[in-house]
This record gives structure tokens, sequence and C-alpha cells, in this order.
């Protein structure tokens, strides 16, 4: 079994979660969790920019190969929708790099093989 | 960077420090802080820092800062918004001790945030049993808790633009608002430019903070004063966030419409019945309450006291059904129903003095009779014996032979609650043995459940506490990988805080923690304590022995280092 989050801001997130339900390789998928869902308030930090909220979806995959099917055709979905996600590995949530349109094969194959 | 004041929904203290300051200006400002929350005089405080001195900005902005908090409790105490988030975290730290107690007696760990158990394909990958229905239930409270949650406070897109509207926007609009009438009020129009051009015009416009001046503007309450500066009058713009925020949250049905409750939509409801107007530069209080509430009435058919009214009768009225979850929990319920008398107590303030009061023009009036609690944090480490009640902090096993050099016990946080708190015309909290519950270990608890140790507090051992108490239990304490440490910035975002730390509190240049070198701001990154203590920093850091190992203990201020010292510069 391979597991990876992918996460990006919840717009972004909600976005690919209909791309990622229809896509047969995947075999699981998490509902969207929101990352940073508790902060306090307090008062204002010039020079400082709000920082967004991120959300994260966990997808499971039977095997590498069908992990490293999904994450070529999430990167052809961001060429033609835009923007890119961040990939960790589920159990551990070591980051495994970003994908976006860009990103090269042998950079998708180290995602789905970890 | 930790903010130098900060509004606990949980627990309804305002937490100050003055960590991130040099001294003396440190201990300065921590004294003038501790008198804008007591609501004492100031004057004698700036005799010393008259205008044009070098500091007076930087400590206005500070005293300035914790009535922007004593607004917050203001609010959170009064709109139905503020309420929902305090009973939200009560529910949740209500629920960790079902949690708890299933976890002991399966002899299995407990996971953090409980929204994991309620998830099949988080459970799958982090191999935990299939929990009872109870604790499905707990997990799907939290998530529906914190989905409804990130709704109500969502930022909106628009083309490049992301606004913040949400409720916990409108309720940092309202504070800034409240903020800078505070100091026009207590020390003029000068000081407000000086502070407004020093600190306000950096934070971004289109951010939590700012966004009301956004709606001013769209309301046509803005005018150019001749100067290339345009004025705003903020009464109709603070008027509509206050009712936005007396949503329906009890009682509006299943599927009620979102302008009913959720605090953006009614802001966009009511800008669009009210629409701009030509004389919104010139409109009073008392004309811009009587307006929302006119056009409130015809929406939703209350005006925002009403629905407030109509939120305290709910809570009230449900107080038996809470008490069976609350009452075994030590304080939680008598908590509940103290913060119940609260806002009963201030709406019926509010009712007398009118619509117009509760506006931030009007916030001056209100200011120091709000006492909040203060926790006054010193992340740093205080070793001192003497001062106010600890109410974080712990005692240290010293090794033998270094009696001399290392402290008995250190402190990270001090308690101090108002003496009058029982007067009619001061609101505080009153049950002071709950509220203490909660502080210490309820909202701790809440925390854990709702975002595990992914939260940036003042002081970590405020929630290390907790987590060491439910091990002491015999349950070992587990995490979703997400959510065991707080964020793990990247580097741009470490050398930006830093630069704008340094900015902040007039320094030219740092002493690297780790190395002793001064250092500019922009060679320098600022390091939360879990990210040191997470860094590939440590282990040459623990080289230097027995010191660094007391300073791993006693130190949960932010770490300020030499950005190439960082080997995992994107962690």
């Amino acid at each position: 079994m391979t597991a990876i989050d992918l996460t990006g801001s919840a717009e972004e997130i909600r976005a690919i979660l209909a791309f990622v339900k229809q896509h047969p390789a995947v075999e699981q998928t998490s509902e969207p969790t929101t990352l940073d869902a508790s902060r306090a308030l307090n008062v204002g930090i010039p020079n400082l920019s709000p920082t967004e909220v991120l959300s994260f979806l966990t997808l499971v995959f039977t095997t590498g190969k069908a992990a490293l099917d999904f994450l070529k055709a999430l990167r052809e979905q961001l060429k033609t929708k835009g923007g890119s996600l961040a990939v960790s590995e589920s159990t551990s949530g070591k980051s495994l790099g970003r994908i976006e349109p860009g990103t090269s094969d042998a950079a998708l194959a180290h995602m789905a093989s970890s | 960077m930790i903010p130098n004041a900060q509004f606990d929904a949980a627990s309804l203290a305002v937490w100050t420090t003055t960590g991130n300051l040099p001294d003396p200006e440190a201990s300065i400002a921590a004294k003038a802080m501790q008198f804008a929350a007591h609501g004492e005089d100031l004057a004698a405080t700036l005799r010393e820092f008259p205008p044009g001195h070098p500091h007076r900005a930087l400590l206005l902005w500070l005293i300035s800062g914790v009535w922007h908090e004593k607004r917050h409790f203001f609010d959170t105490c009064l709109t139905n918004y503020g309420a929902r988030r305090v009973r939200d975290l009560f529910v949740l730290s209500a629920n960790l001790y079902p949690l708890l107690a299933e976890a002991h007696a399966k002899h299995e760990p407990v996971w953090f945030p409980v929204e994991v158990y309620g998830n099949p394909v988080l459970r799958a990958v982090l191999g935990i049993r299939e929990p009872p229905k109870n604790i499905v239930e707990i997990a799907n409270l939290a998530r529906a808790i914190k989905d409804f949650n990130s709704q109500l406070d969502a930022p909106r897109a628009s083309g490049k633009w992301v606004f913040y509207l949400g409720g916990e926007a409108q309720l940092e609009g309202l504070g800034q608002a409240s903020q800078i009438h505070c100091v026009e009020y207590t020390f003029g129009v000068e000081d407000v430019m000086t502070i407004t051009t020093e600190y306000v015009h950096p934070m971004a416009q289109e951010g939590p903070y700012r966004s009301i001046e956004a709606v001013a503007g769209s309301l046509g309450c803005g005018r150019d004063n001749g100067k290339g500066v345009v004025v705003l009058n903020l009464n109709l713009a603070s008027a509509i966030f206050i009712t936005a925020l007396c949503g329906r949250f009890f009682g509006a049905g299943p599927k009620p419409p979102s302008d009913l409750l959720a605090p953006f939509a009614r802001v966009g409801r009511l800008m669009e019945e009210i629409g701009p107007k030509p004389n919104g530069c010139d409109m009073s209080g008392d004309q811009a309450a009587e307006l929302v509430d006119k056009v409130a009435k015809r929406l939703w058919g209350r005006t925002a006291f009403e629905e407030i009214a109509a939120d305290i009768d709910t809570m009230e009225a449900r107080a038996e059904a809470v008490k069976d979850m609350f009452v075994s929990l030590e304080g939680l319920y008598d908590a509940y129903m103290d913060f119940a008398r609260l806002r009963r107590q201030m709406l019926a303030t509010a009712r007398d003095l009118g619509p117009a009061s509760v506006l931030p023009r009007a916030f001056p009036l209100w200011r120091d009779r709000l006492k909040p609690w203060q926790v006054v944090a010193t992340p740093g480490g205080d070793f001192e014996a003497k001062g106010a009640p600890v109410v974080f902090g712990r005692q240290l096993t010293v090794p033998r032979g270094l009696e001399m050099v290392v402290p008995k016990s250190v402190t990270w946080g001090r308690l101090h609650a108002a003496s009058d708190s029982d007067a009619d015309d001061v609101f505080a909290p009153r049950a002071r043995d709950a509220w203490l519950q909660v502080l210490e270990r309820h909202a701790p608890g809440a925390f854990l459940m709702l975002n595990g140790r992914r939260h940036r507090r003042m002081v970590p051992p405020e929630i290390e506490r907790r987590i060491t108490e439910i091990e002491g239990y015999g349950i070992p304490v587990r995490f979703h990988p997400r959510f065991e440490w707080p964020e793990q910035r990247d580097q741009p975002s470490r050398i930006g805080e830093a630069i704008a730390l340094a900015k902040f509190s007039g320094r030219k240049s740092f002493t690297c923690d780790i190395t002793g070198d001064e250092i500019q701001p922009d060679e320098a990154v600022t390091l939360t304590p879990w990210e040191f203590r997470r860094s590939d920093l440590l282990p040459k850091f623990q080289e230097v022995g027995v010191v660094a190992t007391v300073r791993l203990v006693t130190d949960w201020s932010d770490w300020i280092v030499r950005r190439d010292l960082l080997k995992d510069s994107a962690a």
C-alpha cells in the first residue's frame, strides 16, 4: 500500500477532489482535512501577510505504479487548470516535494515510491 | 513571530508577552500593558515617553494591543458568533474524557486530533482499530465543528485577491477599529496618525485587520481630506459587522439560509441592502446602528440585540442538557454558566446605553470596565520566586552540584485577575476556581482535540503539560503526523519574520542564539521553539552540555539564528 497526502489551499483541495475521486488508480480517498483550524485572535503584526489556511487529502494506492499513474495524470490536470500541490508521506508527514505542471517524471517516481 | 497580545476564546483570557523585545523596552512595555489590562492610569508611565520619543509609538501600539484583545473579549461574550466559538471549545474539552476512558479501558493510545477516529482512510493508514460508536460520534462532532468554523471564517477569492471577511476577520476588524479609537480617546489624534502610519498601514489591506476599511470605503464612508489621505468613518461598517456576527445559531432549522447565520453572507446581504451612502462619512454611531437594525429586522426579523437575547435564552435553557455532559468535569459547567451570566450582564448594559454603544467609537466607555483574566507569558522562562499566581510553570530537578546555577523552578505564565470582578459595573469572569480549571486543563484539552499539537501558542508547555498529564494516566499519546507539531514554515517565511521582527522592535541587528555573532535582519531567521528542537541545529546545541539541557527545558521563546546555519532550508 502507498499512501500520500496532497496539501493546498482549501479551495485548491476542493477543486482537485472531484478529479481524485474519479481516477481509477486511487483506491481510497479521505475527506479533506483542514490543517489550521484554531488560531488565536491576536493583535495585528505589521509587515507580515495573512497566512493561507491549508487543507489536505489522503490518497491510498494498492501499488507504487498506481500512485505514479495518478501523479502523472494529476500533473496533466495541473497543466490545464494551473496551480501546484505539496506532496507528503501520509504515515510520517515527510515532505516529498511539490507537484506542478513542470515536475519531472523522476520526481514523480520518487514521490510514488516512498 | 509570537504576537504581543492574544485572546484565547477557550478560557476568555487575554495573554500578553514582551518576550520578543529587547530590554529595557520589554520591561517598560510589560508594566504598561499590565496597567492597560487592569484599566489603570497610564499617565505616569508615559511621562517618560513624550510625543516624538523614539519608543513612544511602539509603547502605544503595545498598550492599545491590550485594548484590542479586550474588544475580542467583549465581542466573544456579546455576539452569537463569538459565543459559539466558546461553546464549541467547551464541547470539545468535555468530550476528551470519554475518549481517554476508552483508550484507558482498551490499553490503547489516544490519537489527536480526534477527527482521525471518524475517518476510515486515516485509521487504515495510521493503524488505528475501528473505534466504538460513541468515539466515532465524538470524532464526527469535532470534524463538523472544525468544518463549520472553517466555512464561517474562510477568506474569499476574487480574481487574484483574497479577501478576509469571515467571522474571525470581522472580530479582528472590530478589534483594530476599537484599538485606534481608544488611542484617539486616550492620547489624541497625533498619536493615532503615528501608530496608523507605523503599524496599521504596513498590514495587508485585504487582510483581516483592515478589511473593515474596504467595507467602509465601498459604502461611501471615506473622504479625501485634501492632503492625499482618505479619512474613513467606520460607524456603518462596524454596525454591519456586529449585526453580521449575531447570526441565528440556535433554532434556525436544519438547512438555514447562509445569511441567517454566516458572518460573511450577512455582511454581503447587509451591504447589498444598504448600498453606498452619500453621507456615509458623516454618519453618527446612532444613525448607523439604527439603519442596520432596521434592515436586519426587515431581512431576518430581529435586530442584533434581539438575536443575542434569543441566543442567551437558548444557552440557558439548554444548561440542564449540558449539565449532564459538563458536571462531572471539574469547573466546566460552572464556567459555562458564568459565561452565560457575563453575556447577559453585557447585553443588559448595552441595551441601557443603546445600540451605538457597542460600536468601536464608543469602546472607550467599556474598555476599563472589561476585566478579562490576563495571563502574562514569559516564554523564555521566569525564574523569580515571587509574583502573581503561577498558572504555567514547573519545578526543576536540579543535578547535584549545580544548585547554584540551575533554578529550582521555572514559570511561563502568571495569572492577573481583577480583584473587583464581583462589582456590578465590572465585566469579568467570577467563577474563579472553574475558570482556573478551564485555563489550565480543559482549554489545552480542547486544543488537542481540535488540532493536536499544531498550534502556535505563546508558551508551548501549556499543551505539553496536558499531554504529560494524559500520559500520566498510563495512556500513550499519538498524533496524526500532520498535527504532531506546530507548522514547519519554509525558509522565506522565517527570513520574512526576522525582518518584520527587527522592524517592529526597532533592532538594527540581532545576536545569533547559536554562534553569538551579530547578524543583519536579512541574514537571520526566526525559528519557533519546536522548529528549533526539530532542526539539525539541536544536536550541535546539545554539545554545550547541561546548560543546553536546562535551556531546552526552560526556554520556549523563538530562536533567532544565522540563516546559513540551517541545512534544511525548506523544512
